[in-house]
């Protein structure tokens, strides 16, 4: 079973351009109030942030990825929700055609074990 | 006949497409680099048992000429942007130019970032001081604003120096042992290659937000390798008194 703790957090690399745009897909992914770069889910919250590493020549090396998302549990457990939404974001975002990867302790439990298989396939 | 000396708005209208190009040139760039890697894994696939070797010197020759381009222009948006910084102190009436702070002098530390007032600052620092205590590190402020280049936009860029074993100490505490071929296993190998990890790893996401709401401006936490990478001139350090 999965200690509590890995679902405390999870970063999840966005190939995409504009955090804002990420940040506006997310809202309306997840139905949730934004306050600034930050969305407000029950039990949850979400950062958008512009990637400090990105590399306009970063491939498939993700950790170089333009946007980020910080998931972060609000100290409650919540196991369910933390990786509900993950795979809830991942699906949507491969949906649309947008590269994403999630790294966490729980990439086990999601779609394509978080994304990175998707790389190699 | 005197020349007129142009406006800071003249300066900062012709300034702002020059950066603009530059940044475009740099993008371009990079996907040049990107094209010059990709056409050498295809060369040396299409070429097995053939004679590779003079074609894949060449592309090495196009790359390092293409990186030593990237470099340039980077170094060029630099004195651009700092030019820009200095006209829009002028344009904004503050008549103290930045020189102290230039890129070309980064040893002079600046009294408070570029863009804050000493109260925003202070209560930064109390905050930053409040929420990393547990760190153990150096504060210091990193990036344009503590070199005097900032755009009214730029982010600001706080680091929490730390030794390079409490570091790795760091690295182990908030990574923990990632599944082998894991993205966490990469991320984790990328914060120790980069000598920085990230606010969202580093567990200093609510410090991030709380100065965000505090500065009105995004920030960007992170914990830093002392003489890595990521720990570089320009940056103001934060004493502890």
């Amino acid at each position: 079973m999965t200690d509590t703790r890995a679902y405390d957090y999870c970063k999840v690399f966005v190939r995409h351009d504009d955090p804002s745009s990420v940040t506006t897909r997310l809202a309306s992914i997840l139905d949730a109030t934004v306050e600034r770069h930050s969305l407000l889910l029950p039990g949850l919250i979400l950062d958008v942030r512009r990637n400090s590493d990105a590399d306009g020549s970063a491939g498939d090396d993700f950790v170089r990825w333009p946007v980020i998302i910080d998931a972060e549990s609000d100290g409650a457990d919540s196991g369910s929700p933390m990786s509900d939404t993950v795979a809830t974001i991942l699906t949507a975002f491969w949906d649309a055609g947008i590269p994403t990867v999630a790294a966490c302790d729980f990439e086990d439990e999601l779609p394509w074990s978080g994304g990175i298989r998707r790389l190699d396939a | 006949m005197v020349k007129a000396q142009p406006t800071p708005e003249q300066s900062i209208g012709v300034l702002q497409p020059v950066l603009d190009i530059l940044h475009t040139v740099r993008n371009g760039v990079d996907q040049a680099v990107t094209a010059a890697d990709r056409a050498k894994e295809r060369t040396a696939g299409a070429l097995q048992g053939g004679q590779p070797g003079p074609l894949l010197a060449r592309l090495d020759a196009i790359r390092e000429t293409l990186v030593v381009v990237a470099a340039r222009s980077t170094q060029i948006s630099t004195q651009v942007e700092f030019a820009l910084a200095e006209a829009r102190t002028i344009g904004s009436g503050n008549s103290t130019r930045p020189t102290d702070n230039s890129p070309e002098n980064p040893s002079v530390s600046r009294t408070v970032p570029q863009g804050l007032t000493i109260e925003q600052f202070r209560g930064a620092v109390d905050t930053l001081r409040t929420g990393t205590a547990h760190i153990a590190g150096e504060l210091f402020v990193h990036g344009s604003r503590a070199g005097g280049t900032a755009r009214p936009d730029s982010d600001i860029d706080f680091g929490v120096r730390v030794t390079s074993e409490r570091f790795d100490q760091l690295v182990t505490e908030r990574f923990g042992r990632p599944n082998p071929g894991s993205a966490k296993e990469r991320t984790m190998q990328w914060a120790s290659r980069t000598g920085k990890i990230q606010s969202g790893e580093a567990g200093l996401s609510r410090v991030r937000r709380q100065l965000e709401a505090q500065l009105d401006m995004d920030v960007d936490l992170s914990i830093v390798r002392r003489d890595g990478p990521f720990d570089t001139r320009p940056c103001m350090e934060i004493s502890d008194d």
